[in-house]
């Protein structure tokens, strides 16, 4: 999924039709004394990112005048968020009325499209304890439905139209952007007017480029993902991966560790993790590799995570494969040793393959000194302590 | 809902229609399917009617397809942007299961297929499935690849998975314990896939064989709770054994994306931990390895043995 920075995803709503505060984004190079701002203090100032919970932490800051709002700013841009320094604050007009909750979101229980309102909102809000509208993407929004839910969440009558509205127009946004979730929150309500003063919204990144056209700009940073700076080897996967982007994707990610991970399959990446931290052994980093994905982004796997700094030992986990012909791992494996001038003799290597030429792979890889190979006739679980006790030894 | 079993679908005379079944993944996979015992009625690829594929007629549409032979079932190589609809073109002629092998459909094309499946009464499994096996009667997919009777045998434990490596990784090791597979079901490893565990488990306990199911979970998607609820409800019959992997994911942010599908932060119906306890006081034997999973299922056996089929 993918998400927008506050001032774009309030921009978008704009062109939705929804009334938006007005707001100016600065940056760190921005120079406060001579800024112009196009609306009067008080001002409301807060990290242009794509995060959610920004009032809880104390980051949303109403200043009184201008010298207020410089100082907040000031202080914001000494905040990291996902492992870097805020590049962006906003600064919005402070609108002044109730606090209302407004979502239309994807619902996995419900299995459709739901809209979720509440006649209150704002921080810490509890977007459980909403009236829920289911809708349909072949039917669409049906207005008896919508109008009961504004009805039964409480709104006073004179809101019941405009947020019927605002409701739609967020419906024709998620359809038209193919959106995951749109949440408002607050809408402030002065007693005429709905104002949409805090979004987040998040996208399908499975969706069509052309569906791009419909949505704001979109955080898709590594950082965002893992909450901190990526490392030159989560780069070059990432890299690797996007140049194929039509073949199934992977997962790379560091950690804290020193066993070097690759395993293909989600399902059992999850399950040999567990393995080796039941056996006492911190993986260096997660991998996932979806058999199909090429030799190219395997190869590229591997090196990364051999490159990985200080490895003691390396996991290759392949449960059994029904399609994807094993010695593309022995193909991708002898690559990357050989980049990176991993020595399997110094750094245990037990690699678990099973699957279409498993014999032929296996023996290509019991043919290098140190390798420790083994094949569908032993589990992912055996691996594990096959690998515990190699480091035992070397330890030893 | 749809009555039929796998294995009556799998034994339906009118055969299985495969949408896309010119390309590469689709022609091998077919041949894989005829080897094992299926009958394949028909293939759909637009602009390539007329052709066969190992013997089989190749039509342009799939209503086309279904009206000439009748089939109830179908398997859907289309990519990713076309799957959905190819589905829902397949469901609307009367198709009333289908399996989806492309992986990463998007989202609202998934919803809407829900909606379609829902209304014309259709199973739907996937996406990214590999496919659904039901050892000595057929399959419908690539379970077990070429090697299909040296990593399977018939059998009485049916196995419902998120993921399809350990689909095919607990069908083979049960093989190598002694014990046979009902029916195999891999529902694919999203949020929100088309087939739930819930609804895996009550289609594979309609094999007349099963009488204990393995479920393989994990983070992200409230599907082992829905299940959970289910046999607290009594919707479920036979025992069932639970493996929810990715233990260690709970300690870390639900930011980072372990497993298939991203976690809700701050949602505990996505922790492991509290998959594994709802679904342990609803009953279902958890497995934290494949020890525990063999002493599971040897220890159910044998306290189920009057039901298991000779």
């Amino acid at each position: 999924m993918v998400r927008a920075c506050e001032s774009a995803g309030l921009a978008w709503l704009d062109t939705y039709g929804i009334a938006v505060p007005q707001c100016v984004v600065v940056t760190r190079d921005t120079n406060l004394d001579g800024l112009y701002i196009p609306f009067e203090a008080p001002y409301i100032v807060k990290p242009d990112v794509a995060i959610g919970g920004k009032g809880q932490r104390g980051l949303v800051h109403r200043c009184d005048d201008e010298h207020a709002r410089n100082d907040a700013i000031t202080e914001l841009f000494t905040h990291t968020f996902n492992g870097q320094p805020l590049q962006h604050v906003i600064i919005e007009q402070l609108m002044v009325g109730d606090e209302y909750f407004l979502a239309v979101a994807i619902d996995e229980q419900h299995r459709k499209p739901v809209l979720r309102l509440a006649a209150t909102g704002g921080v810490g809000f509890d977007a459980t304890n909403t009236q829920v509208c289911e809708a349909s993407l072949i039917d669409g929004l049906n207005d008896t439905a919508l109008t009961h839910a504004i009805i039964n969440a409480g709104f006073p009558a004179e809101a019941i139209n405009p947020i019927g509205r605002i409701a739609r127009q967020m419906w024709d946004a998620f359809v038209a952007s193919e959106a995951v979730l749109i949440e408002i929150n607050p809408l402030k309500w002065d007693g005429e007017t709905g104002t949409a003063v805090g979004i987040a919204c998040e996208f399908d990144s499975r969706s069509l480029p052309s569906v791009d056209q419909h949505r704001p700009s979109l955080e898709t940073s590594l950082a965002a993902t893992l909450g901190r700076t990526a490392t030159v080897r989560e780069e070059a996967v990432k890299a690797a991966d996007a140049r194929e982007a039509d073949r199934p994707g992977m997962t790379f990610f560091e950690l804290d560790g020193d066993i070097a991970f690759v395993v293909a399959g989600g399902g059992a990446a999850l399950f040999t993790f567990d393995v080796l931290h039941d056996y006492g052994l911190t993986p260096a980093c997660y991998t996932d590799y979806s058999p199909g994905g090429g030799l190219d982004k395997l190869t590229a796997l591997f090196t990364a995570a051999l490159e990985i700094p200080n490895i003691r030992g390396v996991f290759v986990g392949v449960a059994v494969l029904n399609v994807m012909d094993t010695q593309y791992f022995a193909d991708a494996l002898i690559t990357a040793l050989a980049t990176t001038g991993v020595d399997p003799t110094v750094i245990p290597i037990v690699a678990r393959i099973a699957g279409p030429s498993e014999t032929v792979t296996l023996e290509r890889l019991r043919a290098i000194d140190g390798l420790h190979v083994l094949g569908r006739e032993e589990t992912l679980e055996y691996a594990g302590s096959v690998l515990l006790a190699e480091l035992s030894t070397m330890g030893a | 809902m749809m009555t039929s079993s796998i294995s009556a679908l799998l034994s339906d005379p009118a055969g299985v229609v495969i949408q896309g079944i010119t390309g590469r993944q689709g022609q091998m996979e077919t041949r894989w399917m005829l080897d094992s015992g299926t009958t394949i009625a028909a293939g759909v690829t637009p602009g390539k009617g007329g052709q066969q594929i190992h013997r089989v007629p190749v039509y342009d549409t799939v209503s086309e397809a279904i009206a000439r032979h009748g089939c109830r079932s179908t398997m859907i190589y289309a990519p990713r942007h076309r799957a959905a609809n190819a589905a829902i073109e397949a469901i609307h002629a009367g198709v009333k299961l289908a399996v989806i092998s492309a992986e990463d459909v998007p989202a609202h094309d998934l919803l809407r297929l829900i909606d379609n499946a829902q209304r014309y009464d259709a199973l739907v499994v996937g996406p990214n499935s590999q496919g659904l096996l039901v050892p000595g009667v057929g399959r419908i997919g690539a379970p077990g690849g070429t090697d299909v009777n040296e990593r399977f045998s018939a059998g009485h434990v049916a196995v419902v998975s998120r993921s399809g490596g350990m689909t095919g990784e607990i069908g083979h090791l049960l093989h190598q314990w002694g014990f046979g597979t009902s029916v195999q079901i891999h529902l694919g490893g999203a949020v929100m896939p088309l087939m739930t565990l819930r609804e895996g488990v009550l289609l594979a306990e309609r094999e007349t064989s099963t009488t204990i199911t393995v479920v393989f979970g994990e983070p992200s998607s409230t599907q082992e709770d829905m299940l959970a609820r289910a046999m607290r409800n009594g919707e479920t019959r036979h025992p069932i054994v639970a493996m929810i992997a990715g233990r260690f994911s709970d300690t870390f942010p639900a930011m980072l994306p372990f497993g298939h599908a991203p976690r809700a932060s701050g949602d505990s119906a996505t922790n492991v931990a509290a998959k594994m306890a709802v679904l342990a006081d609803a009953g279902a034997a958890i497995a934290h390895n494949f020890t525990e999973l063999r002493e599971h299922v040897a220890r159910l056996t044998a306290a189920h043995a009057d039901r298991v089929a000779p």
